[in-house]
């Protein structure tokens, strides 16, 4: 029995696609962009560091490799579109998301094609044991986790951040003060798709084989459905969706073998999340933790005077 | 191809179990998807402590697990995974496979076209690597002695392939090799019979065989216009007749493609373990490879090389005869490959 | 020179295709101003509801045509009724309405994958086929396009000859207005959602009898049936006309292109997102903007 390792496979990919919703949150939850080719960066990275792995450079480098290559992608393609309105852009992302998996499947000179290609894992030279493996794993995911973090509430709890926000509250204000919001729509789409593709490099060499038919516009829904449900505008809702999401598909993977339900799990699970989806979007679109005020250091000096006055005032 | 693993299992059980303990048998569905089979293989072995695999049952999965099979030191047999492609790979170590890798299967497709006299052929193979691996020997068997007017790598998820097969009709070949599975190819058929590419003649192999084919009315009545095809097949008599006759009697019904050397897996599997007294995988696989010569199983006389392959292969050709309003397979000859 | 007249058919069912799915999907783009992805499902659904009445050789095409509009097009009053009304109301702006329409899409698919299970099926019905002149026809594809032409002429006529076809032009050209004229948007909407969602349920019964049915019939297609609308223009169904064969051509002579340089005829998904981009770069508004 070792349920240990299950565990330790949830905590993995749960860290992966929390990265997934961070990135996400920076687009659409602070900046308002609707990036519907998640999955798109997400594979871009993966393949960066399964090419790179495979012409044996070290792990650090190739998760760097992937970051960028997801990133500049990302700005790529996404930079003569963002003139347009935001619904172009949703099909725009998407439609990428799908060219890109087919470019890889159909070119096997790239990456394998439909055969796939093997990734050596990041921790593999160093340890035989699976359970050394695991845990490594777990701790790089989660240290890359605890960076973007800490990158992502900085750059939202900022003036840049307040930027961003006025973007999506209303791009034309902005415009009208001087903001070049198209350079700060770019910036942002492209460090999410680094972020993205980081992710993708992790999951890459934990999973240690990949394929295009992983890569479906399936996994961009998960991300929205993490968000949705988690808080658009709230980092920590970002990880809470992430998290709650990654428990709800594994508890149905889970039940489909200790549960006889008249219904197949795996189509009840998605009829669940499509019907989850639009009742938050419906009823809580602020998902369950809402977004709060923006934290700059100037906040914190207005509040603190605040709370030294007299009261009364 | 499970009913027959649960035959064997059933058998072995009833006859005491192996080594005075009753077998214990996990099922999981890989969907034929390399990425489900790799987390139903990963769910096996983590959770349900499983260390003896019969699976995957697509190349394209094996590819997937093998290495990871190989990393944890646990054993996974193989009935179906055919591509020519596994063989050599670095991680063969813990992996077997009790058919014949296609190498034999399409050396044999060539000869039959060849015999018949065909000149210009299309070779339309679904882009995985059963597919691509088939694709490739039946052009190099083919040689100089007709020619290959084009190679058509098809998407086996698209469902829609009148483009494909418009070119072909364009190209006017005398024969089109087809590699694909049911779903694909009921599809195709239904769209070649659609665009009159019956009167060529179509040359098939294992993935299209069975009754599956003929959910689809308009397929089946392509495939007896205008088919033949190979597959690997079960010797007459002897023991498969004995295995078939005990599946019929539990499942009523006959059984199905690969079911003889799934069945010969387990047997395989579970004989190893009452020879080793254990089910420690690196003992068992030894165990295997000395069991593995000239055993004789209901799939015919099975020897394993020295990385776990078969060695040779038993086809038989097959075609599709109408009788009345009723569709059935018929065989044709036997044919032996090297 | 048949090889060519051959393709110029192939060119024609795709362009049909398009045609009967991108109607309902363009009007109620441009009355509810957000691309409804359900759309995929919409065609689906017609298909499995079509493969009831066509599941025995002797079915009728007619009939299922007929069961698959009026079935699909209940399905979209009610979606819009319980999903995209409430968030409209709401003030949702497009992209929950987006993400909404996703969600909807994956409730409907996966429900069709639980009752009708995920395995493809086929319609039963053998088509005739004969020669006409170098070029093969089936049947099936003589309904298809008598179905397009009909559904061409049947909106044109609806669009210009009658009051509830302007009242939709007039709501998507200018809401406000329309509003202030009297005219009941609520009314109006509900009946385009009912009608495009017929026409994409009957282009669902033509693709499945085509090639084959599975739940993700629709989704498939989706993708070029966006590139078709955004290149016509959203909202209007003259564009779209011109879109969907002007894309049907494309994508059956590309691939023949595609084949001589070597490419792989995967590519053809890729001939519709490349249009589609183009498109949106250097003419947003499409042929009809």
């Amino acid at each position: 029995m070792d349920p240990l390792f299950y565990i330790a496979d949830t905590l993995v990919f749960a860290g992966i696609f929390a990265l997934l919703t961070l990135s996400l949150n920076l687009e659409y939850g602070f900046t308002g962009l609707g990036n519907f080719g998640k999955v798109a960066f997400f594979m871009a990275g993966a393949y960066t560091y399964a090419v790179m792995a495979s012409a044996h450079m070290p792990c650090y480098l190739c998760l760097i490799g992937a970051g960028l290559a997801a990133g500049l992608i990302g700005f790529l393609i996404t930079f003569p579109v963002l003139r347009l309105r935001e619904d172009y852009l949703a099909i725009v992302t998407l439609s990428f998301g799908e060219i890109l998996r087919i470019t890889i499947k159909a070119q096997e000179g790239i990456a394998g094609g439909v055969q796939g290609i093997v990734v050596p894992g990041a921790f593999a030279p160093f340890t035989d044991s699976v359970r050394l493996l695991a845990l490594a794993n777990i701790g790089l995911v989660l240290f890359c986790l605890l960076f973007t973090f800490l990158l992502v509430q900085l750059l939202t709890h900022s003036p840049y951040g307040r930027i961003l926000r006025g973007i999506r509250e209303d791009e034309t204000a902005m415009q009208a003060i001087g903001k070049n919001t198209v350079i700060y729509k770019a910036g942002a789409l492209a460090t999410g798709s680094v972020i993205a593709g980081v992710a993708g490099g992790l999951f890459a060499q934990y999973i240690s084989f990949i394929d295009p038919y992983m890569f479906l516009p399936l996994v961009t829904f998960f991300v929205w459905i993490m968000l949705i449900l988690g808080g658009p505008g709230n980092n920590w809702g970002a990880l809470l969706g992430g998290l709650t999401v990654e428990l709800i598909n594994r508890g149905t993977r889970i039940a489909k073998d200790y549960l006889s339900l008249p219904v197949d799990p795996n189509n009840l699970q998605f009829i669940l999340f499509g019907m989850l989806i639009i009742l938050f979007l419906l009823y809580r679109p602020q998902g369950l933790l809402p977004e709060g005020p923006v934290k700059t250091a100037a906040r914190k000096e207005v509040l603190r005077w605040r709370s030294s006055l007299p009261t009364g005032s | 191809m499970a009913k027959a693993v649960e035959l064997a299992v059933e058998e072995v059980n009833d006859a005491g179990g192996v080594n005075g303990r009753q077998v214990k048998l996990y099922q999981e569905d890989d969907a034929t998807d390399p990425a489900t089979c790799l987390t139903a293989i990963k769910k096996l072995v983590e959770l349900n402590d499983v260390k003896l695999i019969i699976g995957s049952m697509t190349s394209g999965a094996s590819m997937t697990c093998g290495p990871y099979v190989a990393e944890r030191k646990v054993l996974l047999v193989s009935p179906s995974a055919t591509s020519p492609e596994l063989t050599g790979q670095p991680w063969r170590d813990y992996y077997f496979r009790t058919c014949p890798s296609d190498t034999f299967q399409g050396k044999v497709m060539a000869k039959i076209a060849l015999d018949e006299g065909l000149k210009k052929a299309v070779i339309l193979a679904m882009d995985n690597p059963y597919g691509t691996g088939l694709a490739k020997v039946i052009e190099s068997a083919l040689g100089g002695e007709a020619e290959v007017l084009t190679v058509i790598k098809y998407d086996p998820a698209k469902k829609d392939y009148l483009t494909e097969l418009t070119q072909i009709k364009n190209l006017n070949p005398d024969g089109v090799f087809h590699i694909g599975f049911n779903d694909d190819g009921r599809v195709i058929y239904q769209q070649a019979l659609n665009l009159g590419l019956d009167k060529m003649r179509w040359i098939g192999c294992d993935g299209v065989y069975g009754t599956g084919m003929f959910a689809t009315k308009a397929a089946a009545e392509f495939m007896a216009k205008a088919m033949v095809g190979t597959r690997p097949a079960s010797p007459e008599g002897g023991k498969y007749e004995e295995f078939r006759q005990a599946y019929l009697a539990k499942f009523n019904t006959e059984p199905e493609v690969f079911c003889d050397t799934i069945y010969d897996a387990t047997k395989l599997i579970l004989d190893a373990c009452a020879k080793t007294g254990t089910d420690d995988p690196a003992k068992v696989r030894e165990a295997l490879l000395s069991l593995g010569r000239d055993y004789e199983g209901v799939s015919g006389r099975l020897t394993f090389d020295g990385q776990g392959d078969r060695i040779s292969g038993v086809y038989e050709l097959w075609a599709v005869v109408k009788k009345g309003e009723e569709y059935a397979f018929e065989r044709v000859r036997l044919i032996e490959a090297e | 020179m048949g090889e060519f007249a051959q393709i110029l058919l192939n060119a024609a069912i795709t362009g049909s295709i398009y045609l009967l799915a991108g109607t309902g999907l363009t009007l109620t783009y441009g009355l509810l101003r957000f691309p409804n992805f359900a759309y995929a499902e919409f065609i689906t659904f017609g298909g499995y509801i079509g493969y009831l009445l066509l599941q025995k050789p002797d079915g009728s095409l007619p009939l299922a045509v007929a069961a698959a509009f009026f079935a699909t097009g209940l399905l979209s009053l009610f979606s819009h009724l319980l999903c995209f009304r409430p968030l409209v109301n709401r003030r949702a702006s497009l992209i929950p309405l987006m993400v909404a329409s996703i969600g909807l899409g994956y409730i409907i698919r996966y429900s069709i994958g639980e009752m009708w299970s995920w395995a493809a099926l086929s319609y039963q019905p053998v088509w005739q086929a004969f020669d006409l002149g170098p070029v093969r026809v089936t049947a099936l594809w003589l309904y298809l396009i008598g179905a397009a032409l009909f559904t061409g002429i049947g909106l044109h006529l609806l669009l210009t000859r009658t009051k509830t076809g302007k009242a939709i032009r007039a709501i998507a050209g200018n809401p406000d207005l329309a509003l202030v004229s009297g005219i009941n948007r609520d009314r109006i909407t509900f009946f385009t959602c009912f009608l495009g969602a017929g026409f994409a349920g009957v282009a669902g019964v033509f693709r499945a009898a085509d090639t084959q049915l599975s739940p993700v019939l629709g989704w498939d297609i989706l993708l070029p049936i966006f590139a078709v609308v955004i290149l016509g223009g959203i909202g209007s169904f003259y564009g779209l006309i011109m879109a969907a064969f002007l894309l049907g051509l494309a994508e059956n002579f590309g691939v023949i292109l595609l084949q001589a340089v070597g490419l792989s005829t995967e590519y053809r998904m890729a001939i519709a997102f490349l249009v589609l981009i183009l498109v949106l770069i250097f003419r947003p508004k499409g042929l009809a903007g």
